[in-house]
Formats: C-alpha cells, sequence, structure tokens
C-alpha cells in the first residue's frame, strides 16, 4: 500500500530502519510517559483515597469529639453534691460516666482509621490540618479522661472518708477504674513519642 | 511520467494517511486518559486492542511523515529551511507556552503544586519545577484559608472542672465556705417559730478563728452607783472591733436601762473584771478558756479563773450541752422575742446570733427556736444571752439588725459586749 519514490528506493531499508528506530524511540518515549503518568496516577489516586478517607473519617470523629465533650460536662456538673444526698447522686454520675464509656468506645474505630491514614505522607494541607486536629483532640480525649478517672476517685475517696467516719461504712463505693481500649493508649503513646 | 503520477498518487495516500493517523491518535490517547481514572468500564481485550492500535497509529504517522518530507523538503532547501525554521518557532512556541504556563499562571501553578505534594511519592514533580519559597508560599496560602475553616474543631476541657471542698449539706456549706483570708462571715437567718409559725429574720456571725473572740466592756461599767454601759458601736468603735454582740445581763435597779452594772462574775482576759449577783439565777458561766473552747458551767468566777477561762459573763440558759440540744424536746410555741446566742462548733468556729424580735418582719424567737438554729449549724456548745431590747450586734460599728423596744427603735447601753477582732 505504501509505495516510496525513485530516489528512496535504494535506501529502502536503511530508511526503513531509521523510521522502526524512530518509532521506537517514540513509542517507547509514549510507554515510559505513559507508566510514569499510570503511576504518577495511581499514587495521585492512593493519596485521594487517603484524602476522602481522612475527610470522612473526621467528620464522624469530630460529631463524637463533640457528644463526648458534652457528656464530659454533663459528668463533671454532676460532681456538685453534699455528702447527704450522694448516694443519690451518684447514680446520676454512674449513668453520665456510662455515656462517657460509650463515647470512648464509638471514638475508637474512627481513631483508628484515621491513625492509619493519617501515617501516610500526604502534603495536603487540608489533610494535613484533619490529622493535626485529630491528634490534638486524641490527646484532649485521653487527658481528659485520665483526669476524670483521678477526679472521680477522688470524690469517691472523700465520701468514702465522709461515710467512714460517719458510721456508714455501708455506703463506701468502690474506686472507679479506666475502661480505655490498649488500642488507643498505644496510639496515645505513639503520639506522644 | 507514469513514475511522477504514481509518485503524486503515492504522496496524497501519504498525506490521507498520516492526516487519518494524526486524528486518531488524540482519540486513542483520550481513551488512554478515560482507562487511567474509569479501567473499570474497559474490558481487557479492548485494553489490548487500543494499545496495539495506538501504538501501530504512531507508527504508521511517523513513517508516512518522515516518506512526506523525504519527497517534499528534499526537492527544494529554501523548503527544508523553511520546515526547519517552523519547527524552531514551534519548540519555541511550546517552551514559552510551558513557562508562561507553569511560572506566571498563578491557578496552574497551585494546581500543579497542591497535586504534587498532595501525591505520596511524585512530591519532587513540584519541587523540580518550583523552588521551595514558590511552594512554601503556596502551601501557607492554602493552610491559612484552611486554619480559618478548622480553627474551631480543636476541643478544650479546661473548664470541665469542679468544687473539689464538698459538704455534708447546704448549711455546712453556707457556715464553712469561704476565702482563705476570710476571718469572718454574716450568714441571714430566716425561719418559722416551733408550734407557732411566727416568721423571725435576724442574722450568724461565723468567726473561723474563735481566739479573735474576746469579751470587752464598757468604760463606766461597774459595780458601784452610777455606773452607765455604752452602746454597742461605742463598745465596737472604742476596741477596734469588726463584729460585736451583746453579751450578758445587767442589774437594772432603777429601769432607766443604763446599763452599768453587770450581772455575776465577769471575766476579762483572765482576770476578775466584776462579780455582782443579786438573786437572779442566770444559768452559768459562759466563756473561753485559753484553749479557745466555749465552756458552758455552773461555777464560781475563783472555780472558772482556776480552770483558765479567759473571757465570760454569767447568763443563760444553755440551749446546747456537749451536742445535746437542751430544748429538743419542747414542740409547742413558747414565749418568742428578740434574741442573742452564742455558740461553738465542734471544728472550733464561733457562732454569734441575733434574732430580731417584736417587729413586722421578725417576731422574734424562743429558746427552742435558737437552739434548733444552732444545732442545724452544727454547734455542739451553746447559750442564750440577754435578749429582748438588748439584742444587737454591729459590723464595722454599723447594727446590721434591729433593735427594738418594742415601740421604737432602741440602741441599749450595755456594761460588756462579745467583740471580734
Amino acid at each position: 500500500m505504501i509505495k516510496l519514490g525513485d530516489n528512496m528506493k535504494g535506501s529502502f531499508f536503511l530508511k526503513i530502519g531509521f523510521v522502526l528506530i524512530i518509532s521506537s524511540i517514540i513509542i517507547y518515549g509514549v510507554k515510559y510517559g505513559d507508566r510514569y503518568l499510570d503511576a504518577f496516577n495511581n499514587d495521585y489516586l492512593l493519596s485521594r483515597i487517603v484524602i476522602d478517607k481522612v475527610d470522612n473519617t473526621y467528620k464522624i470523629y469530630n460529631e463524637g469529639i463533640s457528644k463526648y465533650k458534652d457528656d464530659m460536662t454533663t459528668f463533671y456538673g454532676s460532681l456538685d453534691f453534699y455528702y447527704d444526698n450522694f448516694i443519690r447522686k451518684n447514680r446520676a454520675m454512674t449513668t453520665y460516666l456510662a455515656e462517657v464509656e460509650k463515647d470512648l468506645i464509638n471514638l475508637e474505630g474512627p481513631s483508628l482509621t484515621l491513625y492509619e491514614n493519617c501515617n501516610y505522607d500526604i502534603d495536603d494541607e487540608e489533610t494535613k490540618i484533619m490529622c493535626d486536629n485529630y491528634k490534638t483532640n486524641l490527646k484532649g480525649v485521653i487527658d481528659s479522661y485520665n483526669k476524670l478517672v483521678v477526679d472521680y476517685n477522688e470524690v469517691l475517696d472523700s465520701f468514702n472518708g465522709f461515710a467512714e467516719s460517719n458510721n456508714r461504712a455501708g455506703d463506701v463505693v468502690p474506686k472507679y477504674e479506666s475502661v480505655m481500649s490498649e488500642k488507643i493508649l498505644k496510639i496515645y503513646d505513639e503520639l506522644n513519642n | 511520467m507514469k513514475n511522477i503520477k504514481r509518485n503524486k498518487k503515492n504522496y496524497i495516500l501519504n498525506k490521507i494517511i498520516a492526516s487519518i493517523s494524526i486524528l486518531l491518535i488524540p482519540f486513542f490517547i483520550g481513551l488512554k486518559i478515560i482507562e487511567n481514572n474509569h479501567s473499570e468500564i474497559f474490558s481487557d481485550n479492548f485494553l489490548i486492542t487500543k494499545e496495539i492500535v495506538l501504538y501501530l497509529l504512531i507508527f504508521i504517522f511517523i513513517l508516512n511523515l518522515m516518506i512526506l518530507i523525504k519527497n517534499r523538503c528534499l526537492k527544494s532547501n529554501k523548503k527544508t529551511v523553511a520546515i526547519v525554521c517552523f519547527f524552531l518557532l514551534f519548540v519555541v512556541f511550546e517552551l514559552s507556552a510551558s513557562l508562561k504556563l507553569f511560572y506566571y499562571n498563578n491557578d496552574f501553578k497551585d494546581w500543579v503544586i497542591k497535586t504534587s505534594i498532595g501525591s505520596i511519592n511524585y512530591k519532587y514533580v513540584a519541587t523540580n519545577i518550583y523552588n521551595e519559597e514558590t511552594i512554601d508560599e503556596t502551601i501557607d496560602k492554602e493552610a491559612k484559608k484552611m486554619e480559618n475553616d478548622y480553627s474551631n474543631d480543636i476541643v478544650k476541657y479546661d473548664d470541665l472542672t469542679y468544687e473539689k471542698v464538698h459538704y455534708r449539706n447546704e448549711i455546712e456549706e453556707n457556715i464553712l465556705k469561704h476565702e482563705e483570708d476570710e476571718y469572718y462571715k454574716i450568714i441571714k437567718i430566716e425561719g418559722k417559730t416551733i408550734g407557732a409559725d411566727y416568721p423571725y429574720v435576724g442574722y450568724m456571725a461565723v468567726i473561723y478563728d474563735p481566739s479573735r473572740v474576746t469579751l470587752a466592756k464598757s468604760t463606766g461599767a461597774g459595780t458601784f452607783e452610777g455606773s452607765y454601759g455604752e452602746t454597742l458601736a461605742t463598745i465596737s468603735r472604742k476596741n477596734g472591733a469588726k463584729i460585736a454582740m451583746n453579751a450578758g445581763g445587767f442589774y437594772d435597779p432603777y429601769w432607766n436601762s443604763n446599763g452599768g452594772i453587770p450581772h455575776g462574775p465577769v471575766i476579762i482576759d483572765g482576770k476578775l473584771d466584776s462579780d455582782y449577783t443579786r438573786g437572779v439565777d442566770s444559768g452559768g458561766i459562759v466563756g473561753f478558756n485559753y484553749d479557745n473552747k466555749l465552756i458552758l458551767k455552773r461555777m464560781s468566777a475563783e472555780q472558772a479563773l482556776s480552770e483558765g477561762i479567759r473571757d465570760a459573763v454569767d447568763w443563760g440558759p444553755y440551749l446546747i450541752v456537749d451536742g445535746v440540744n437542751q430544748f429538743k424536746n419542747i414542740s409547742w410555741y413558747t414565749w418568742a422575742c428578740g434574741r442573742t446566742a452564742i455558740g461553738q462548733r465542734a471544728d472550733g468556729v464561733v457562732l454569734l446570733l441575733v434574732i430580731d424580735g417584736l417587729q413586722a418582719h421578725s417576731k422574734g424567737a424562743s429558746y427552742a427556736d435558737l437552739a434548733s438554729i444552732l444545732e442545724s449549724y452544727g454547734a455542739v456548745n451553746a447559750a442564750n444571752m440577754d435578749g429582748g431590747t438588748s439584742t444587737s450586734m454591729t459590723l464595722d460599728h454599723q447594727y446590721i439588725n434591729s433593735p427594738w423596744n418594742g415601740y421604737r427603735p432602741t440602741f441599749r447601753w450595755f456594761p460588756n459586749a462579745w467583740i471580734v477582732k
């Protein structure tokens, strides 16, 4: 189908060889460029997946954080009591405490997802801010919960001291123990180190 | 001639093939871009075929292009020069367009930086094209925009505090909650008399340091005729008291209420000041020893001094003794009028109490009411002091209650008073 001019006939194989070399170089270039773009694209797609995951999880995580803060505020509000009405008040305290514990459990999933995805080295500013906020808020949650454990036990110690010195040993309340999951604590340790 | 015709025919054919190839190549490159983003919509066979066709088209295009160039350009040096110039211009245009796009189009520049930096392994694309300053500038610009959007997401817990000191009940809190440097507190007392529900209103001075409570006497008080007392405000001013409250009763032979002769033993600073008892059984010693403990005991002045009493009067009745309310069983109405009482809690806190009487706002209180009030505030020892018109309390030399003689406000003269300095 392709017919070459007369002046090309003599060096046909030379010419076709030349065309093949140029075509190979171009095809190689296209192929290499294509692979590069593919890899770049895949890398970018992965980063988009990570970014989207962080974005979506961050919203859920933040809602959990807000609820946790609200429940913590309610709990701390209930620490205002008189010894004479402590037993009744303590029932309310333990109810609020159960809500706080539930919040911690609900925060565990999003925390782990964010931890996993925030470990990717992505310089997307929005993602970076979300990851920084996640870490700060997680630290805040753990620190505040640890403080709650100390504060609540102080309250219990205080009441138990009162109960014992007022012949009400039967009212003595057992110490409260932390329900913080090992996984979260591990993340916390890593964030602190 | 025949060859020229054939060459011309071939030249047109080459041109058509090259044109078709150049038109089809972008279409297949477009397919490739779609494949990169949505490979799931193409079958594997289609993808392989597409790849083969694309490379074949590139090959055919270059081959035809070469033939065309060869056939056309080699015939004329001018044409060759023109084509080379055209290519050079094209390259210059491409380069300048690229430079303009990459370095002077801010939106494109931001896009390249954000895309590259946002990838995991290809950050160097941005760092190879742009300098660090430009990248930082773009990132900072983006970060500032974001910070405002996310600045409220950081949750703080500083407000989660609670009152660490707890009290048994509200009354305990009323008494004991105070600033560290406060040595007294005034609490308004309101209630209704036992058995009659008459309203009473009064004030309780809570003194945290019992050593501050002492007894002061009027300048003219004594046991001789013509002795005279002073108003509570005067006694308070002369002694530099913060709080003052009337103390024991006095002998008033001519009913002129000059308050000069105190009833019974009066001990001030461990010394017997006077001891004038005339047919009134008042109750007993009410005073503080050197351990600042309120002592309620029927005893003589000598005995009181020997037992280490620091300041005392002789009056009563005793309302609470060693934690036992002496009027606990009285549930019916007994005489209510203006009342004054002194008490002490187990923790040493002294309670000075005045209840207005015989007035519209406050009918007064009975002994049972006094005992009940003081008991609820934790007093373990308490005694009644001179009441009625005598019931008076000052803060900074000003009366805080309403002393009343049954007809009008009256600031009675007293031989002595409890003062707090």
